[in-house]
């Protein structure tokens, strides 16, 4: 039972780093058609903003985390407008912009190995204060990130059921000409999209760095297919999929080490075999709705 | 740098080029003729490579381990195939580099099989042997006095020549057109009562055992494997190849190849005026660079065909 709860606490608090990471890449495929592979990238490009902040420039690391959520906001912004919008008025088709993603990725991550180098960093957090209540172990690390990232997580739940912009993202997300056709401004909700996508990607990014104590260019990339794995679980384009499966695919890998019959070096590899099972299996996700195939 | 030790370091290169066209032609089979994306191709020359390092130290001879590490290829896309390729475009895409990073894992936690993170050492088994005698034979028959990394280089070449002869050939044959229908139009080639499944799997296995021929021969030229040697990068530096020659054109993947690796491991001679490491990094960049401006604006790459280009929807 100890074991069990142990596991719990360390799932939650990885799984809420997927699932910040996995609405931003659910949304933007559900809107655009576009399999984001830059989206890791943008997670790691996160890492190094708040590690500029908060270890060059020496200041608070809730600066650092303001400073990375805002640097990539407008770094996906940025892409939109320079990539994504001219390639969607060229028509260009999905495995099209795929690739192009890829390339994104590519340049995202060696241009933070040019300015910062291919050695790992760390933030500046104690990794081994912690809490032991009943008998578990609660590091300060594992509060910062499943306190704010449950602050955020329920922030954007709420935006996404109650504002009228984020049920346009959702409509979007659904049925992009019938929201367009209803009269929502669709270029406006893409802009937004982008900006809240990148925004949590870049959070997911230090929360990342600051819950695996090293960071390097690749850490995003790393994790990628772990947030690919949430996105699909809670059902491809869909956020509150994104956000539960983030947090299922956190506490299946945990649980999977529990009585030790798989080896902790193979919790990765898990996560991938729960992805490929799902799919086989129930391709529209667990929390998704059969639809037929278009 | 010493004019001797810079050749050396060109053969090298070029045999590293030599494997890489290998491994793209497998690419090409799959993604350019029959439209599959497959971004976990370097799980087959991983697989190629082990099969046979783990055969050779072992005491396998070597003319049974190559075939055996070419059908260890085939059948991987076999296993992988039959339960994905029923998934949509991107839906398989991840699922593939989530198979290859399986199998790394496994390759990387295995360390009393696969030398782990420690390495595979002497994978390529007798080949230094042989080297020496073939070495030998050149000197004593026609006075030859060869650099040690020549015999690799123009085997690997001959085999990358024989390997887009004999793509050539099959791709222009009544099979090569079902898979092109196949890309172009999975219903109508259904329709026509063409089992579009099997095909699919045939490329991917036919593809696998070439992703496996150019794990040997990755195997020969580096002499030990390292889990880090198959990182999906390779795959992404493939498909790097493949976008720049043109996706669909064996001579565009030579092409392509030549100048991409050219890039990674050639400009390692130019001096430049910066620090090492932000060169290699600089390198990944143009890399992507050039992804994304082919996707922009000559996404049929320059040697391909646009009207054989299949983007999806």
């Amino acid at each position: 039972m100890h074991e069990f709860l142990q596991t719990t606490v360390n799932g939650l608090s990885s799984g809420s780093i997927y699932a910040l990471a996995a609405i931003g890449l659910t949304l933007v495929y559900g809107i655009l058609k576009l399999v984001n592979f830059a989206h890791g990238d943008f997670m790691t490009l996160g890492a190094y903003v708040a590690f500029a902040v908060n270890v060059s420039a020496g200041m608070h690391l809730a600066l650092a985390i303001a400073a990375a959520l805002a640097a990539v906001a407008a770094t996906g912004l940025a892409f939109e407008f320079a990539v994504w919008r001219p390639m969607r008025r060229r028509g260009a088709g999905m495995l099209q912009l795929l690739l192009m993603s890829l390339g994104l990725a590519f340049v995202v991550r060696y241009m933070i190995q040019l300015e910062w180098t291919g050695a790992s960093q760390k933030l500046h957090v104690d990794p081994f204060q912690a809490w032991h209540p009943f008998d578990l172990t609660i590091s300060r690390i594992q509060v910062i990130v499943m306190a704010t990232a449950g602050v955020l997580l329920t922030l954007v739940a709420v935006l996404l059921k109650t504002t009228t912009l984020g049920k346009s993202m959702r409509a979007l997300s659904d049925n992009f000409d019938l929201a367009e056709v209803s009269g929502i401004d669709t270029g406006r909700v893409i802009s937004v999209t982008w900006l809240l996508a990148g925004g949590l990607a870049g959070l997911a990014g230090v929360f990342a760095a600051i819950h695996q104590t090293t960071f390097d260019p690749d850490t995003g990339f790393r994790l990628l297919l772990s947030v690919f794995a949430a996105v699909i679980l809670g059902g491809i384009g869909s956020a509150y999929g994104a956000l539960a499966g983030g947090l299922l695919l956190g506490l299946v890998q945990e649980w999977s080490t529990i009585g030790g019959v798989i080896q902790p070096s193979y919790k990765d590899a898990v996560g991938f075999l729960i992805l490929i099972v799902v799919l086989l299996v129930r391709p529209q996700g667990i929390f998704g709705r059969a639809t037929r195939a278009a | 740098m010493d004019a001797l030790l810079s050749t050396g370091f060109w053969f090298l290169v070029l045999t590293f080029t030599g494997v890489n066209v290998i491994f793209v032609m497998g690419l090409n089979l799959q993604v350019g003729e029959t439209g599959l994306l497959n971004f976990g191709h370097v799980a087959f020359m991983a697989t190629g490579a082990y099969a046979m390092g783990l055969m050779l130290t072992h005491g396998v001879h070597v003319a049974i381990a190559i075939p055996a590490a070419l059908l260890a290829g085939a059948l991987l896309g076999i296993v992988l195939g039959v339960p994905t390729l029923r998934l949509r475009a991107d839906y398989f895409a991840i699922t593939t580099i989530a198979a290859g990073e399986i199998l790394r894992t496994v390759i990387l936690n295995e360390g009393d099989t696969t030398g782990g993170p420690q390495g595979l050492i002497s994978a390529s088994g007798p080949w230094r042997g042989f080297n020496r005698d073939v070495l030998r034979f050149a000197e004593d028959h026609f006075g030859w006095d060869l650099d040690r990394r020549v015999p690799l280089l123009v085997l690997t070449w001959a085999v990358a020549v024989v390997v887009g002869l004999f793509l050539l050939y099959v791709t222009r044959s009544p099979w090569g057109r079902v898979l092109r229908a196949v890309r172009e139009n999975e219903e109508a080639a259904a329709a026509v009562g063409k089992a579009v499944f099997s095909y699919k799997l045939q490329a991917l296995a036919l593809g696998g055992a070439i992703g496996a021929l150019a794990g040997v021969f990755f195997t020969f030229a580096s002499t030990t494997l390292y889990p880090e040697n198959f990182l999906p990068i390779v795959t992404f530096t493939g498909f790097a190849i493949l976008i720049l020659g043109g996706i669909g054109s064996y001579v565009g993947v030579t092409v392509g190849a030549v100048l991409i690796s050219f890039v990674v491991s050639g400009t390692r001679l130019i001096d430049f005026p910066i620090d090492p490491e932000k060169v290699a990094a600089l390198r990944f960049v143009i890399i992507g660079l050039v992804i994304m401006l082919f996707m922009a604006f000559r996404p049929q790459g320059l040697l391909g065909k646009k009207e054989e280009l299949h983007l999806g929807p």
